[in-house]
């Protein structure tokens, strides 16, 4: 065990650097200038952006660039931001909690509707509850999120005029907070409730199917007694590993919802970045959604064998 | 499954439907009492103040302009008619064609407790001259600026300048800084605060959240303001901002697309008046390609329909402008311009006697911001194709476009890029026909040659009404020789704000929001 | 191991297998096919010039614009159908060039295993590791936007996930009888996975290909609406959304009717998807069903081949996280 812990630790750290290694790369090539945020438009004066380069370190070699860059990292500081008069780290700080806070609620709405309803499903093979939740999850899993938040905003703002968007007047109070994003996760959650809908409605189906609970049936077995007891244990082990991934490419992986619903997460930090070409955000925000990515999947990693005593370790 | 999405396509249409069919609440403004004091304003802007932060002496971007110009007062403003009017100088003169000397107000304190006096001005002036703004553009022929009394100073000028005055009285151009604020503050500090005389200074910035500024207690006005707090909330998306409006989190905002702003209008709220100040300005590269010939050039400027433009592109919210711009003071009435009318027909006259027919020519533009500003592109492309010309479209991200005016990158043919309000009208045409600026191709070209005649003449006249004509001069000039193209102009921002809970507040034409001095809440 | 389960449900009633496509295989590429036909009418002969003012601006629907005008006066029909067609082919050829490369990688880690393996499945988790919308923005924005960009992104973004997997079915195959016989045999190491191990990993690549283009039809929308995918004067369902907002309280039509261009395109992909499933890959009926029964579907008690269900793309679920905006 205590082997493969290092080994998956190592992997990870390792996964990190190539991850690091092609952000810092990718950010390079894009043709964008950090500093045309500094240039107006109208009348603008290269000689002084030149000074601005130098002053940044952004006319070194790259890979100097980058070691100073990794160096800075592993000590905590991700630089200052190029664009925006802050350390890249106070950005994150203001961001990630939001972004965390969101992943975790949205994970959690996808969880409470999505495993019942895989569960009446399954149950209820080809009856009325299961074509109705199949039917509900397609829909959903085609519907981009951003479209029924463009057009549930839209209908609050003619009708009921619910404090739905954006921050104000809600930051520093954390209930407030929660209730800002409840809608915004819940439009997430919906579609994350489909695909974990599916996932246990397969699994439990594919258990279902297995000769023990056969035997159990026509032994007399109740099929609540069936499903409570045997059946769903079983089938919610592979569920878990797909929960734990949406939730990891949740983080961050919410722009367009940050967009529609003006929330200042690590998402639409990334996008300013990106219009802005601020490498050190840039590099920043990837990094360490990767990082959380990768956390996410170790501890998925880590727990996986506890849960399911059929998975056995392999020390070779 | 193809029969369920068309059930809930039906109730959603129907939703929709009966939605739009409601009446938006309105409400009336009307007589609101007398002012009263106290309260906190909550006002929607798209961006946070990006490179430079709020520092006077290095932010350029609107989203740092429109806080500072509260923060900061300039030494004379303008009123709406530009008329120029004192501010922290009450008296200005002008002894000989070299020499400006102006006598400071006595009277004023900064927010933190420290004097003003004409060792500020000299000050400010000074650090604007050394910064890398364009404000430093407008000093140029600036040769010293020293304190000639207590409250007496004196700007010596190389030559004549008639776009001095102008300047000086841009009410977002020259602030004056606290020296003992400003002078001993780190950068990081000046960045994120304001060292003003202004009704309201910045205590607070979260970031990518809010901006908060407080009430000066020492402000100088005659009338205090009675507004205790100022939040700027940053929510980029235009639709999430008008949405934060009527759901009353926010009680004013601005808006870049006009149609937003008169959904706001339709749902009660009030327009602020609109003044536009901002071309959607084509720069040429006549260097290669067809443009190279003053016959394809002209016939371009003769295919657009200005007026389509303005009414179906931009919906009506949009002038007919060149330069500079139709809202700036120096302004001329563009219809009476050379190839500025539409005519097909001599278009097509002028490609075939240059030969070319159907030229092609690429249009670059900004894709991923301001998307209100693309129907314009796109319908110019429809007017060009009326005359056989084919227009590509190149939508680039910003930051793609972003090297042709920070390092000077050149382009294929065309480039339009929305300008931003210039504190005097020559400057308008800087980057266009001084040596370097970043989009003159027109170096060493015979055809801009009587162009950077007029522009040279005009930046040396002292008097007004030479300089004013000159101006206008050397726009005919432009448009003869098709060294620019414009097709509309556009505001800045529209402003929109709640008249039921905020009251006596008026745009101004300058972008300054200098009467949220005057305004006040309802509590 | 879905293939290896294929493979045993195969041998156990391989001489009564039938072909037998379910209706969620039909229903999906009925639409896609019905997207086709429309594309190649306004293809080949558009009512209406896509690109230029055919009437009134914001019209509402009439029997000359059956689906009204924009706010430039143009044809909707025409122009939604153009974004269909834009949208279905970059979703297809995305998920193509991610089919192939991530078929590669996988085929060459799980075949050839060792250090071969490791340093390739490293460099796919670090890939994993990001949502997808993010790497597409980031790529977008380094080799430009546009169509062609955009596969090339997505593309390249989903070509991981095509590597994991097509490596888990190819390690179990690689100990498997007939692929030592062929090496033990000589025959060379691209031919024993070109014409070995390739065939029978095909059912997973088919379903993953599918539910790939499916997923990219959304993150193409998302791209667009953020301004960063397909541009103008070019129509785009995701970008008509974020263009028509403002416009949504005067004609409501100019946003539903995209959002169900999105909906219905990747809709059919996850049909297809689940009927690939359902044909390659059939689940053994479950050993109760609660709920009263349907009267009017008496096939739902006939053999299991029939069956609509199997939702589980494969048995290692984090080959396959369905990567969201």
């Amino acid at each position: 065990m205590t082997r493969y812990i290092i080994s998956r630790v190592l992997s990870s750290l390792f996964v990190l650097f190539v991850l690091s290694v092609l952000v810092f790369s990718m950010v390079r090539i894009i043709p964008g200038d950090p500093l045309s945020a500094f240039a107006d438009p109208s009348n603008p004066d290269p000689a002084a952006l030149d000074a601005l380069r130098a002053e940044l370190g952004l006319d070194q070699p790259w890979l100097t660039q980058y070691f100073v860059w990794l160096m800075g990292v592993l000590q905590g500081d991700f630089g200052r931001a190029i664009t925006v008069p802050s350390e890249v780290s106070t950005l994150i700080a203001a961001r990630l909690p939001l972004s965390l806070t969101l992943a975790i609620m949205a994970t959690l709405f996808g969880t409470v509707i999505g495993i019942p309803a895989g569960v009446l499903a399954a149950t209820r093979w080809r009856r009325a509850p299961d074509n109705t939740v199949r039917g509900m999850s397609f829909v959903l899993l085609a519907t981009p999120p951003f479209v029924l938040g463009t057009v549930l905003i839209l209908v609050n703002s003619l009708t009921l005029r619910l404090p739905l968007v954006g921050l104000a007047g809600a930051s520093g109070d954390p209930f407030k907070m929660l209730g800002v994003l409840v809608l915004p996760a819940l439009l997430i959650g919906l579609v994350l409730a489909a695909i974990v809908a599916r996932y246990t409605r397969g699994t439990l189906l594919d258990t279902l199917g297995q000769d023990f609970v056969r035997t159990a049936r026509a032994k007399g077995a109740s099929p609540s007694r069936l499903v409570g007891r045997h059946a769903l244990r079983n089938a919610l082990i592979p569920v878990t590993t797909v929960i734990g991934i949406e939730l990891a490419a949740l983080v961050g992986g919410t722009v367009v919802i940050e967009t529609v619903f003006a929330l200042p997460g690590m998402g639409s930090l990334l996008l300013t970045g990106i219009r802005s070409s601020d490498y050190p955000i840039i590099q920043a925000t990837v990094l360490l959604i990767g990082a959380v990515y990768v956390l996410i999947n170790f501890i998925v990693d880590l727990v996986y064998p506890l849960i399911d005593p059929r998975v056995r370790v392999h020390t070779s | 499954m193809n029969k369920r999405i068309m059930v809930g396509t039906v109730a959603f249409v129907a939703a929709s439907l009966a939605l739009s069919g409601c009446a938006p609440s309105s409400s009336s403004s009307g007589d609101a009492g007398d002012p009263v004091a106290g309260g906190t304003l909550h006002w929607g802007v798209p961006a946070e103040p990006s490179a430079g932060g709020l520092d006077p002496m290095a932010a350029s971007a609107v989203a740092a302009e429109v806080i500072n110009s509260v923060a900061y007062d300039t030494l004379l403003a303008k009123d709406d008619d530009g008329v120029v009017i004192p501010a922290l100088a009450t008296e200005w003169s002008q002894p000989d064609d070299v020499t400006w000397v102006f006598q400071v107000r006595d009277d004023v304190t900064f927010a933190d407790g420290s004097p003003f006096s004409a060792d500020d001005v000299v000050y400010s002036f000074q650090q604007q001259q050394a910064a890398t703004t364009s404000a430093a553009t407008y000093l140029a022929n600036v040769e010293s600026v020293e304190k000639t009394g207590d409250s007496e100073v004196t700007f010596h000028f190389s030559a004549p300048d008639g776009t001095f005055l102008d300047a000086v009285s841009a009410r977002q151009t020259f602030f004056i800084v606290s020296e003992e604020g400003y002078g001993a503050a780190t950068p990081e500090e000046r960045q994120r605060t304001t060292f003003g005389t202004g009704a309201f200074q910045v205590t607070d910035w979260q970031d990518g959240v809010s901006v908060t500024m407080e009430k000066n207690d020492e402000a100088w006005q005659d009338t205090k303001p009675y507004i205790d707090e100022i939040v700027f909330d940053f929510i980029p998306d235009e639709s999430a901002r008008l949405a934060a409006l009527q759901q009353g989190s926010i009680q004013a905002a601005y808006f870049i697309d006009g149609s937003l702003a008169d959904q706001a209008v339709q749902a009660g709220f009030t327009l602020g008046d609109v003044s536009y100040r901002q071309n959607l300005a084509v720069y040429i590269n006549p260097e290669t390609g067809p443009l190279a010939d003053i016959d394809v050039r002209r016939a371009v400027a003769l295919s657009l329909d200005r007026q389509a433009l303005v009414d179906t592109a931009m919906l009506g919210y949009a002038a007919l402008s060149f330069v500079p711009p139709a809202g700036d003071p120096g302004a001329l009435d563009p219809e009476g311009l050379p190839y500025y009318e539409r005519d097909v027909d001599a278009a097509k006259k002028l490609l075939a006697d240059a030969g070319q027919p159907n030229p092609t020519l690429t249009l670059s533009y900004m894709g991923d911001v301001a998307q209100a500003h693309h129907p314009v592109y796109e319908m110019m492309q429809q007017q060009l194709a009326e005359a056989g010309i084919t227009l590509n479209l190149q939508a680039k991200p910003l930051s793609e476009i972003a090297p042709i005016f920070t390092t000077g990158e050149t382009w294929t043919d065309l480039v339009a890029i929305p300008g931003s309000p210039r504190a005097a009208s020559l400057f308008y045409y800087d980057p266009v026909l001084v040596d370097g600026g970043v989009y003159n191709h027109w170096e060493g070209n015979p055809e801009a040659d009587k162009a950077r005649e007029l522009f040279q003449q005009a930046k040396s006249e002292s008097d007004p009404a030479a300089y004013a004509d000159l101006v206008d001069q050397l726009a005919e000039e432009a448009a003869e020789q098709v060294l620019e193209i414009v097709p509309v102009a556009v505001p800045v921002y529209f402003e929109v704000w709640d008249g039921n809970k905020l009251h006596d507040y008026q745009s101004d034409a300058y972008y300054s929001r200098y009467r949220l001095d005057e305004a006040w809440l309802s509590q | 191991m879905t293939v290896t389960r294929a493979l045993a449900l195969a041998k156990v009633d391989g001489r009564r297998r039938r072909n037998h496509f379910g209706p969620a295989f039909w229903s999906g590429s009925g639409i896609l096919v019905g997207i086709l036909l429309l594309a190649a009418w306004v293809t080949l002969a558009p009512p209406f010039d896509p690109f230029a003012a055919s009437g009134p601006a914001l019209a509402a629907p009439s029997l000359e614009h059956l689906l009204g005008t924009d706010n430039l006066g143009r044809d909707n029909a025409t122009r939604l159908v153009l974004a269909a067609r834009t949208s279905l082919f970059i979703s297809g050829a995305a998920a193509l060039l991610g089919a192939v490369i991530g078929t590669v990688l996988g085929l060459v880690a799980g075949y050839v295993g060792g250090w071969v393996d490791a340093v390739i499945m490293r460099f796919v988790d670090a890939a994993l590791a990001l949502p997808a919308i993010l790497v597409a923005l980031v790529v977008g924005v380094v080799i430009g936007t546009g169509p062609v960009p955009l596969i090339v992104a997505l593309g390249l973004v989903f070509a991981p996930g095509f590597a994991r997997v097509m490596r888990a079915p190819v390690i179990a195959l690689r100990e498997r009888d007939f692929v030592l016989a062929a090496t033990l045999s000589g025959v060379r190491g691209h031919r024993v996975i070109a014409e070995h191990l390739l065939p029978n990993v095909l059912t997973p690549l088919f379903v993953q290909f599918a539910s790939v283009a499916s997923q990219v039809v959304l993150i193409e929308a998302a791209l667009s609406y953020l301004g960063q995918g397909v541009q103008a004067p070019e129509p785009s369902a995701g970008r008509m959304i974020s263009e028509f907002t403002r416009f949504m309280q005067v004609q409501p039509l100019l946003i539903i009717l995209p959002s169900l261009v999105i909906i219905l395109l990747s809709a059919a992909w996850n049909l297809l998807a689940d009927g690939l499933q359902d044909y390659f890959a059939p689940r053994r009926e479950p050993a109760f069903s609660l709920g009263r029964r349907h009267k009017r579907r008496p096939r739902a008690k006939q053999h299991l081949r029939t069956s609509t269900s199997n939702d589980t793309p494969s048995a290692d679920p984090s080959a396959d996280p369905e990567k969201r905006q």
